[in-house]
């Protein structure tokens, strides 16, 4: 067998949690599923008989009763009981790694969680006690930033429970912070050799910028982080393209300051 | 084989004739050759045909057919050479062959004249004497044609003798050192010198040409006689056509170095003709297109951009001066060789555009001028008023520069329409581009919606007085013309809207047919739904004539005539058919909440009163009164004040004042002698937005001309909190009835605040059309990439404005926002989806 890289290791490690086979059988499996913990996992209970989910759903009901207090309502799990959870599985609350779990669990707020959620989120990736999802939470921290499909999942969920109930926007300093957790470890860096991303995006937007941040402001910045990531000359925007005026804005900013400073590259 | 030909009558015995052998044909031979001879020296007439023919005859019949054509051919040879020849070679003098070798001869024009046509006389006497011989010929050996020839596919005695006379006299080298030179070269020099000459200017011998091309017309390369290979065209016509090429591209050069576009102009028209006549008279007519085709090339297309570009009498003169004979010219000379008059399209719209953007320039330097001392204090329109006649009515003076602009732009639009069916045969592809260069120029000019719209509001107070119809529906075509370049009718729209309004509401349109002719033109340019909302306004102020003679009726029929009468005249408006917001009354953000001022109880009962008599038959409308917008008649008694003198008896008046002012005067009825009021009284007690009332009072206290009331202090400002007013005793007009002037009652130029508010809320209008078409087109498509909705959005919006790609983009933002749209995600394309 070839050697494993430390993605895969970790997989390794976080099956044998899940599901407590041996090392080499989870190699097997996780294998045979391409490398696709949630497939290997699938199979490997579907095959071993339905009997561990509706087990493991019982598990994670205690589980999240254990962190509801009383004043919380039936099926919710109030501010408090979030934070101890969240010290209980080690994620560090000054970084982006806190969003992970939230995600998992879908958080409606950062100091909210419904059992529901809670129970179907750990249950699709079958871990049904702290060590397993500790587990499991570190290799998907590990991972954020290579892997742009689950970053970009918990980047969307952060809009969703960063904002205040109800609301549909986000104040502007409030996302200013997140965005400045998201992009840097362990979340991606949002830079380039020439170009320091994040720090142009919050300077512009602190002196331009005078609205609150919508849902498409949000998530066009995602896509724009991508883009930009991929070629820092900015050669894909074009005025005629889609993205909201702030973007646009935000290219002239930019274009005006490399103009200043050094000639365009020319592309 | 000739039984076979059903002429055996006339047949001689075959026999006798066979027999005579080979010494025969000699013998005839020799009364053929000697035969020939006679004809070539023109003593045909002693010979019998009769009897050539016969030998002839004999000769082909024993079958010696071939024999005889040769020795033909020999005979026409050698007398080429010995007798045609030489008088040709003495007619080419070394003159002649010195032009033809490209030599300078020393040798006058009229030297050169002489013997070039000495030259060309003999060719042309010989050809036509070879001509004449040959006819002969061909009829006595017709029999040796008509079998011999025919049978053995050789070409007639004819066509063989056409041929030789080419190879032996036009092809025939002037010496046998040089065999390069041959007559041929003489004859096309020569005929080409003397076409150069006519050129210059001298007269040559047209005919005497006219025949040497008939000879190299009836010649052919080969003896197959092939029309395409006559050396007219193989020889003549290439040389002749090169020849001209480059006496042409000369010319033109020599134009273009020494003289204007006119004569240049003139010069190429002169030359069409002459080479058009040359050809029909001179040589073929065929060449006329091939000759034209290089004129064009060489005169027009080759040095086209210098001469239109040319100082003082290029493109730029012609049109500055009129100069229509010289755009005719250039119209017809460049519809010669493009016709999509590309050069002259771009050179008239470039001219247009710069004209235009001249007198845009001219009018914003003068708003520059004018506003800025108006801006600041007085944006409201007192500006009016006659105490600022130190800084003459600026707003007004904008106004006659919004006119002037306009006047301007029609003058420009007159001169290139006179040029267009004058000078360019009312080219409909330069029409596109004339109104598209236009359209353009009008659009850079930011206020175009509001000029055009004072224009018309100004032709329709007073310009159409006295006018006959036609005038008045000359002035009325110039305003369409002018709303069809409007690239954004919303603004325009806007503003007629406005400017109607005042018209409307002051009575101060001057005929309701035309204002109607206005409509129902703009109807026709622009489209129903640009009309609706002023046709409206228009059937609003015909119900409140309605209204008002009802509701007199109604009053009379109360029979409650005891009570102190107050006649009413009524406008009941529509509120989403009148442009409210621009029609006047405050604009103060503070005072949003005073709208309804607090009338006095006799205008509450009327107002009651009518409103019962409205509402009887409307159920569920509702009525609010514009103070700011009507007026009233008061009757006024002022009291004796002197013993003599104009204040020496009590006088009445007959005063018109606004409705609001109105409402101030009343006030002042309850007040006794020497009693004031305070600015703040009376708004306290009236609730009049300050604005609003601070306007009016100015009018009543301030303006000489019905100031009934003082104010304290008495300056000539605006009345503001603080001041105090008294009823004004010593009050007198010469007239009885007085109209107090009404600020904000004439339509003028928006002053940049206003202007600003306008544009903002235009822009407001626009974002909520935009809204509405991207939800339409979305609505139908459920899917759209971003590109096609912007062009659709565009296309869908383009009869009424240009919409701004930014503000399309905050549109399509503010719609996803409010979950009208979705972004599709991971679409290839950006791509929207509607949200049912």
């Amino acid at each position: 067998m070839p050697p494993m890289t430390s993605t895969q290791r970790t997989m390794v490690n976080q099956f044998m949690a899940i599901t407590g086979v041996p090392e080499k059988t989870a190699q097997k499996l996780l294998k045979t599923a391409g490398w696709k913990i949630e497939q290997a996992s699938d199979s490997y209970f579907a095959q071993s008989g339905g009997s561990a989910p509706a087990s493991r759903g019982d598990g994670l009901e205690k589980l999240f009763e254990s962190y509801r207090s009383k004043e919380d309502e039936v099926g919710e799990m109030g501010v408090n009981g979030v934070m101890k959870y969240l010290q209980d599985i080690a994620v560090n609350l000054e970084d982006a790694s806190m969003f992970v779990p939230l995600e998992i669990i879908q958080a409606p707020s950062l100091g909210e969680v419904s059992k529901e959620a809670f129970v179907n989120g750990w249950k699709a990736v079958y871990c049904d006690t702290i060590p397993k999802q500790k587990a499991y939470v570190a290799q998907q921290i590990s991972m954020l930033s290579t892997d742009m499909a689950l970053f970009k999942r918990v980047y969307r969920h952060v809009f969703v429970c960063a904002k205040d109930k109800g609301a549909k926007a986000l104040p502007l300093d409030n996302a200013i912070v997140y965005w400045q957790i998201l992009f840097a470890a362990p979340g991606k860096e949002w830079a380039t050799p020439s170009t320091n991303w994040i720090a142009l995006w919050v300077e512009y937007l602190t002196a331009k910028f005078t609205k609150t941040v919508n849902k498409d402001m949000w998530n066009q910045t995602f896509e724009f982080f991508l883009k930009s990531m991929q070629d820092e000359t900015l050669s894909f925007w074009s005025e005629d393209g889609a993205w909201p005026g702030v973007i646009d804005e935000f290219v002239a900013y930019v274009k005006e300051k490399r103009g200043g400073a050094e000639p365009m590259e020319t592309e | 084989m000739i039984s076979g030909r059903g002429r055996g009558k006339i047949r001689p015995p075959r026999r006798a004739i066979i027999g005579h052998g080979d010494s025969d044909f000699d013998a005839m031979w020799e009364l053929l050759r000697s035969a020939l001879r006679e004809i070539h020296e023109k003593n045909a007439s002693k010979l019998s045909f009769e009897q050539l023919y016969r030998a002839s005859y004999k000769i082909v019949l024993k079958k010696l057919g071939d024999r005889l054509y040769d020795r033909v051919k020999e005979f026409e040879e050698q007398w080429f050479a010995a007798e045609v020849m030489p008088t040709i070679r003495a007619l080419i003098t070394s003159n002649l062959v010195n032009i033809t070798t490209g030599g300078i001869s020393g040798a006058t024009a009229n030297e050169r004249r002489t013997t070039g046509e000495d030259f060309l006389k003999g060719l042309k006497a010989s050809w036509e004497d070879h001509i004449t011989v040959m006819n002969m010929t061909t009829d006595v050996l017709m029999y040796m044609d008509r079998v011999y020839c025919s049978d053995n596919r050789k070409a007639s005695i004819f066509t063989t003798a056409m041929g030789l006379f080419r190879d032996h006299i036009l092809r025939s080298p002037l010496s046998s050192t040089d065999q390069n030179l041959i007559t041929f070269d003489i004859l096309n020099s020569v005929i080409l010198d003397q076409i150069g000459m006519e050129r210059e200017g001298d007269v040559i011998n047209k005919h005497l040409i006219r025949s040497c091309v008939y000879m190299l017309e009836g010649l052919y390369e080969t003896d197959e006689e092939n029309e395409n290979d006559k050396l007219y065209h193989t020889v003549f016509e290439v040389e002749f056509l090169n020849s001209s090429r480059a006496f042409y591209r000369n010319e033109c050069l020599g134009l273009l170095r020494d003289s204007d576009a006119s004569t240049w102009l003139r010069q190429t028209n002169m030359r069409f003709v002459e080479e058009d006549a040359r050809s029909r008279t001179t040589i073929a007519v065929s060449t006329a297109p091939k000759i034209a085709a290089v004129v064009e090339q060489e005169m027009i297309s080759s040095h086209l951009q210098e001469f239109l570009a040319m100082e003082g009498s290029g493109i730029k003169a012609m049109i500055e001066n009129d100069r229509y004979d010289d755009l005719t010219l250039l119209y017809q000379l460049i519809s010669r060789v493009d016709p999509s008059k590309e050069p002259l399209k771009n050179a008239l719209q470039a001219r247009v555009v710069e004209l235009g953007s001249d007198i845009n320039k001219t009018i914003l330097n003068t708003d520059f001028a004018n506003l800025p001392a108006e801006d600041g204090d007085a944006a409201e329109g007192a500006d009016k008023e006659k105490d600022k006649a130190k800084k003459p009515n600026a707003a007004s003076k904008a106004t006659a520069a919004a006119i002037k602009w306009v006047d301007e732009v029609l003058q420009l639009k007159d001169k290139f329409d006179t040029m267009w069916r004058k000078c360019l045969d009312e080219d409909l592809i330069l029409q596109t581009a004339l109104t598209k260069s236009f359209s353009d120029f009008i659009n850079l000019f930011p206020r175009c919606s509001e000029y055009v719209s004072l224009f018309i509001d100004d032709n329709l107070k007073r310009g159409i007085k006295g006018k006959t119809e036609g005038e008045v529906d000359e002035v009325l075509d110039k305003a369409t013309t002018l709303i069809r370049y409007i690239q954004d009718k919303d603004m325009f729209e806007r503003y007629y809207k406005k400017h109607l309004a005042r018209r409307l509401l002051h009575g101060k349109s001057e005929s309701a047919d035309v204002e109607k002719q206005m409509i129902s033109r703009m109807k026709l340019e622009i489209g129903n739904a640009f009309t609706t909302k002023l046709e409206g306004m228009f059937k609003d102020m015909q119900t409140s004539e309605d209204l008002s003679s009802g509701y007199r009726n109604y009053v009379r029929n109360l029979g409650d005539l005891d009570r102190k009468q107050i006649d009413l005249g009524i406008n009941v408006l529509t509120s989403n058919h009148w442009p409210m917001e621009s029609m006047g009354g405050s604009k103060d953000e503070a005072e949003g909440g005073r709208q309804n001022c607090d009338w006095p109880a006799e205008i509450n009962t009327l107002q009651e009163s009518f409103k019962a008599f409205y509402l009887k038959e409307r159920n569920g409308r509702m009525l609010t009164w514009l103070g700011f917008l009507g007026n009233a008649d008061i009757r006024c008694v002022f009291p004796k004040m002197k013993e003599s003198g104009n204040l020496g008896r009590e006088r009445k008046y007959e005063i018109n004042v606004t409705t609001y002012g109105m409402v101030i005067l009343l006030l002042f009825n309850d007040l006794g002698d020497d009693e004031t009021l305070s600015f703040e009284e009376i708004q306290e007690r009236t609730n009049i937005p300050t604005t609003d009332l601070s306007r009016v009072l100015f009018t009543i206290s301030v303006l000489p001309k019905c100031r009934v009331l003082t104010k304290d202090p008495p300056n000539k400002e605006h009345p503001k909190p603080g001041d105090k007013f008294a009823f004004n005793k010593c009050f007198w007009s010469k007239a009885i009835k007085i109209k107090a002037p009404v600020i904000s009652g004439v339509n003028k130029v928006e002053g940049e605040e206003e202007r600003k508010e306008t544009e903002d809320r235009n822009d407001e209008h626009r974002g909520n059309v935009i809204d509405t078409v991207i939800v339409r087109i979305m609505k139908a498509r459920k899917e759209f990439t971003h590109q096609l909705l912007v062009t659709e959005v565009i296309s869908q919006l383009t009869q009424r404005f240009k919409p701004d790609l930014g503000m399309m983009k905050r549109r399509i933002e503010s719609l996803i926002e409010r979950e009208y749209l979705e972004r599709v995600e991971e679409a290839a394309t950006p791509t929207y989806r509607y949200l049912a």
